[in-house]
């Protein structure tokens, strides 16, 4: 009777332990997203094209805000701004990533990935208000680099339904309006696009060197067409050279009859640029600060013990 | 023109400089160690410079080219880390790890081929390459370390292992973001969950993880040596494992 009042009161205090109430948490979150994956299939992605994007990210930064304000001795927001939440959540992303990597499944679309990533930005938000709100050492590397990867997370996973793909084949001959999109629908673009010149450079073994082709646009403007050079056309949408077609050989050098062309359309690529932009400067920052709390003592006696060595 | 038959006259001087070294850091001859480690780096130098030139494009397309960088900064690295702490096995541990990437190369040089498709013609590649390559050297020092602490049980490399991780994990972030801003460039998109990209993820998070262990406290001896031989296996699956997976057939990395 002692012996199981004993083992019961270790199994309380372990259930109080912070560690075991952040896995709880994160399991019983993972598993019912999991739950979800398997009643409703994929996440329905396109249901939160602009402006619901824009309502839930502002409503939950908001419900995030008032978390850290007003209820800070909550549970959840224990949780949100543990150490162990940090390490449980980076574990499931790399977990993520492992099972994609090894499979060629694209997990990107699921519940749980975007379970995933929506906890890590969550936890994300909060420390960044810790962090902005209490001294701590290399004030500014923290903010960088936290506040970089969240702009770069969370533009790519609130913008993935704003984001649109359409591929079409320009001709010589004629002008197009119309390209597929990425799951293979017939769209009009809200452009008017002509092939008016091509440049192709082969080495000598045939292989493609270099190919670049002009478009004229439906207000007649020219446009100069590279791979790794593509032309913006407005401010969310940019025209890619994705291949040329129907190389014939004219006598005085290799003719493209077309070309394949993509247009993106990205407007949160402004956030994540934004978010790479800082993680760089963040990255710079680890470079010159290195590690954080390294005890300087027990460093220098190491090089010394090492010397001895 | 230096071409890939010329690898062997300019590896061999370089290799014998370099463990000439390693010996005399044994030998406690700091000065001599780092003069003949210096002395391999520049002709391992000249070969890449030449072998650029005689290329008449950036000699980092083919696994065999990127060998022969990791090969060079491996020397810079175990170069450096002799510099600032002193360590007089690191020398032949960097040595030992560019030589097999050199022989590798001495005995299979991949191809000749000097063409350069337009995908890789971008100012964003040799950034991007040397960065990772710079990045994937320092690991392969801070795994020695890793190592060391776990056949010794002690914790006494960490500290230096933390500070190269640091550093590695520097030049990996850029080399990361270098490749979303030209895969911005070239594909439409920052990210496309590529495998090679997903493979260079799961390195990164493994970094982030180590680097928040040891900050939390949690991180000690054993656990930290363990994560940073995952980091150098991620490393390898992000450089060349990734050739061999299924998924490598979809890869827009295969050029």
């Amino acid at each position: 009777m002692l012996f199981i009042r004993v083992r019961k009161t270790d199994f309380m205090k372990l259930l109080k332990t912070e560690r075991t109430q952040c896995m709880a948490f994160w399991t019983v979150y993972i598993a019912l997203a999991c739950g979800c994956q398997y009643f409703f299939g994929d996440f329905p992605s396109s249901f939160f094209a602009f402006p619901v994007n824009i309502a839930v990210m502002l409503l939950w930064l908001a419900v995030l805000w008032v978390l850290f304000k007003e209820k800070r001795d909550s549970a959840v927001s224990s949780v949100l701004l543990s150490f162990h939440t940090t390490v449980i959540l980076l574990s499931a992303f790399l977990a993520a990533c492992l099972v994609q990597g090894f499979s060629s499944v694209k997990l990107t679309g699921t519940w749980w990935f975007t379970a995933i990533v929506f906890a890590l930005l969550s936890h994300l938000f909060m420390v960044i208000i810790r962090g902005s709100i209490r001294p701590r050492p290399f004030r500014a590397r923290f903010l960088l680099n936290h506040a970089g990867l969240f702009l770069a997370l969370a533009g790519g996973l609130f913008g993935s339904p704003d984001t649109q793909r359409w591929r079409t084949i320009v001709k010589l001959a004629e002008p197009v309006t119309e390209a597929v999109d990425t799951d293979g629908n017939l769209i009009r673009m809200p452009y008017r696009l002509q092939l008016t010149g091509f440049c192709v450079d082969s080495y000598r073994d045939g292989r493609p060197g270099n190919y670049e082709v002009t478009l004229t646009a439906d207000d007649g403007t020219d446009i100069v067409l590279k791979v790794n050079h593509p032309y913006c056309l407005s401010w969310k949408d940019d025209l890619y050279l994705a291949g040329i077609k129907d190389v014939t050989d004219s006598g005085y050098g290799p003719v493209a009859g077309s070309c394949i062309v993509e247009i993106v359309r990205q407007p949160w690529k402004y956030a994540q640029m934004a978010g790479i932009l800082m993680l760089a400067a963040g990255a710079a920052l680890l470079f010159i600060q290195g590690p954080a709390g390294r005890p300087r003592r027990r460093t220098d006696d190491a090089v010394q013990v090492m010397k001895e060595v | 023109m230096v071409t890939w038959s010329s690898y062997i006259y300019f590896a061999l001087p370089a290799m014998l400089l370099l463990f000439i070294g390693a010996a005399a850091s044994w030998r406690r001859s700091a000065r001599v160690a780092m003069a003949f480690t210096a002395g391999a780096i520049l002709v391992s130098a000249a070969f890449i410079a030449a072998f650029w030139v005689g290329l008449q494009r950036p000699p980092m397309r083919t696994i065999g080219e990127t060998r022969l960088w990791y090969s060079f900064f491996m020397m810079v690295s175990g170069f450096l880390v002799y510099a600032r702490w002193k360590y007089r096995w690191i020398l032949l541990f960097s040595a030992v790890m560019a030589a097999v990437f050199a022989s590798m190369n001495i005995f299979m040089p991949e191809i000749h081929d000097r063409t350069l498709v337009p995908a890789l013609q971008s100012g964003w590649f040799v950034p991007h390459v040397t960065v990772y390559m710079f990045s994937y050297s320092v690991f392969g020092c801070a795994v020695i370390l890793a190592a060391a602490g776990l056949i010794r049980r002690t914790d006494t490399y960490l500290p230096s292992a933390d500070s190269l991780v640091y550093i590695g994990t520097t030049f990996l972030t850029l080399g990361m973001l270098s490749g979303a801003l030209w895969a911005k460039d070239a594909w439409g998109l920052y990210w496309n969950w590529d495998p090679k990209e997903t493979w260079a993820a799961v390195t990164w998070i493994l970094c982030l993880i180590y680097m928040h262990c040891r900050l939390g406290g949690r991180g000690g001896g054993r656990l930290a040596s363990i994560l940073l031989i995952l980091i150098f296996i991620g490393l390898q699956m992000c450089w060349y494992g990734v050739n061999w997976l299924p998924s490598a057939q979809e890869s827009m990395h295969v050029y």
